[in-house]
């Protein structure tokens, strides 16, 4: 996930997370400021949170975090005191051990994979009507 | 099985809710369809009448569901995207100031014209005055000023729709409520309603279904998950859900079978699914972060559900610190910029997900082609690609699993837009051609 925080039309306003963690007692009351919340970001937050859900969620197995801002700074320590992650240097040697590289071979069936599931597409349509590939041929166009 | 749908060779046209072939159930049909077929088997037809009133020759009328006439109905539709495109921009910026068009949308559908109170509002419309005080505890996010800001909005938009010659789903939705006030439904009794991805139908669409089904004590089954309601036009919980069914279904006696109802105040029950197969235990910790920060903010906006637990660990997510204030993606790409062809990059399995297209432009240039990059919209559609599969299947085992158990019986079920939802991944067919 890169530069999420970063890019967020929230901006600053992420520091309410703060607001939390101090009536969870995960901080200092006294060594964080955070700012009142603004009530117009309100539904903001929410969709936010929402995005933010939907981009965790979309993981099979490694989830790497990366902001390029301080925007990212509260939820970071939100997650960091409650220990749901770990922070780690990037040096070369991460940077190698991450890059978890594919054979033309993977590449191919990745995109089978895709193809299989356009036919999936494909067949049920035709299973449902065989007219419907019509339809979904006028679809494809439309997008 | 069979299939009815909008190009039904046996039918033709979408047939009324009437005297359907028993070879048709278990029947299996998108909202929309379901819609239609309603509003056939009433009298005075709303599609009907707009047609009516657009300019159209005198032939196409006579069959007011074929194919080219729906086809030319939902171009008058005004959703979620139109609704921001069209309507939005022209909107005086004073009302529109410091509000954005997708909470407004939700607004209008889901609690002016689609909402508990509007059902209760003659012409399926919350009064401005009603609006603006609905109580806090109605999941509204605005305060009073902007209530009537919101309002304004309403206005000024329904007297442009009716301009311009359009409709939303609210519009169609209230009409088939009106009318069934005053006529009573003569279609096909069914016995069991179906109904997935709830969370993306409004309150009065649902109430409609009372209409076709009055088997209240175990007829309804509903479905969906009230987290992924993103920018669709509709701010759904399951709760709300239960309030309507047992305020709505469960007290109102049935209009056709005379039958006593006895239990009053009866609690529909609610399963979470809280087995998780899908994520590892340090996924699923960090999504339950993630929703005790929305229930924190947001308590009246979704659903309050059990933690779930997953079956399997897996790694926990890593942040990322850079080294001397160097680009994560500088890091991780520069080695083999040089070394090109059997270049080490990110992997089929590997993707880096930025917020959106100028985003992933910038990191394009940097890296070119060494991995995929998605943003977050097209990781929503990826994550579909995953659910539509697997929703398509668990529709289908459980049609096949109790159709020979109660042949005799009615069945419809609505899948709710599980070919919208098919349907979009296509959008991100760029994503297949980088696949390939």
């Amino acid at each position: 996930m890169y530069n999420f925080f970063g890019s967020s039309p929230l901006g600053k306003q992420w520091s309410v997370v703060y607001k939390y963690m101090k009536e969870q007692d995960l901080i200092d009351a006294t060594s964080c400021r955070f700012p009142l919340f603004d009530e117009s970001k309100h539904s903001v937050l929410l969709s936010e949170l929402k995005q933010l859900y939907v981009v965790v969620a979309s993981t099979k197995r490694r989830l790497w975090i990366y902001d390029e801002t301080e925007l990212s700074e509260p939820m970071f320590d939100y997650w960091k005191k409650k220990s749901l992650v770990q922070v780690r240097l990037l040096d070369d040697s991460l940077a190698k051990a991450m890059q978890v590289a594919s054979s033309s071979e993977e590449w191919r069936s990745r995109g089978i994979e895709v193809c299989f599931f356009l036919f999936h597409l494909l067949f049920y349509f035709l299973s449902v009507e065989k007219k419907k590939i019509n339809l979904a041929l006028r679809l494809w166009g439309c997008f | 099985m069979d299939y009815i749908d909008a190009e039904d060779t046996v039918f033709k046209n979408v047939p009324d809710l009437h005297a359907i072939p028993p070879n048709y159930y278990p029947l299996v049909i998108t909202f929309r369809n379901f819609l239609m077929m309603l509003d056939g088997t009433l009298s005075k037809s709303y599609l009907k009448r707009f047609i009516g009133t657009a300019e159209l020759s005198q032939s196409q009328m006579c069959s007011s569901r074929s194919h080219a006439l729906q086809s030319f109905l939902w171009t008058k539709e005004v959703d979620y995207k139109r609704f921001c495109s069209q309507y939005w921009p022209h909107f005086n910026s004073h009302l529109t100031k410091k509000l954005d068009p997708s909470s407004v949308f939700i607004e209008i559908t889901s609690r002016i014209k689609g909402g508990l109170q509007s059902m209760e509002a003659s012409d399926g419309k919350v009064a401005r005055e009603d609006y603006v005080l609905l109580s806090e505890g109605c999941a509204s996010s605005f305060g009073r000023k902007k209530r009537e800001r919101i309002y304004d909005i309403f206005q000024i938009y329904e007297n442009t729709k009716m301009q311009n010659g359009e409709f939303d789903l609210a519009d169609f939705v209230n009409d088939l409520h009106c009318r069934l006030k005053h006529e009573t439904y003569q279609g096909d009794e069914m016995d069991f309603v179906y109904v997935d991805q709830v969370q993306d139908l409004t309150m009065s669409q649902v109430a409609l279904f009372r209409h076709v089904c009055s088997n209240v004590e175990k007829g309804f089954v509903f479905s969906g998950d009230s987290i992924r309601t993103i920018a669709k036009g509709v701010d759904f919980r399951i709760q709300d859900i239960r309030s309507l069914f047992d305020k709505k279904f469960a007290l109102e006696p049935s209009k056709r079978k005379h039958t006593q109802r006895k239990e009053e105040g009866r609690i529909t029950d609610i399963f979470h699914l809280t087995q998780n197969f899908r994520f590892h235990a340090g996924i699923l910790k960090l999504l339950q972060s993630i929703i005790e920060l929305l229930y924190h903010f947001f308590p009246l906006s979704i659903d309050i559900m059990e933690p779930g637990t997953a079956t399997v660990n897996g790694e926990t997510p890593l942040l990322l610190q850079s080294q001397n204030n160097e680009n994560a993606m500088f890091t991780l790409f520069r080695k083999s910029e040089n070394i090109r062809r059997n270049a080490v990059g990110f992997g089929a399995q590997q993707v880096i997900l930025v917020r959106d297209e100028s985003a992933r432009k910038k990191i394009k240039d940097w890296i070119g082609k060494q991995a995929l990059i998605l943003t977050v919209m097209e990781c929503k559609d990826m994550e579909f690609q995953v659910k539509s599969q697997a929703n398509l299947q668990t529709v289908f085992t459980f049609i096949l699993y109790i159709s020979p158990i109660c042949a005799d019986h009615n069945y419809v079920f609505f899948v709710g837009r599980i070919v919208v939802q098919l349907f979009w991944i296509i959008p991100s067919r760029k994503t297949v051609e980088r696949c390939i």
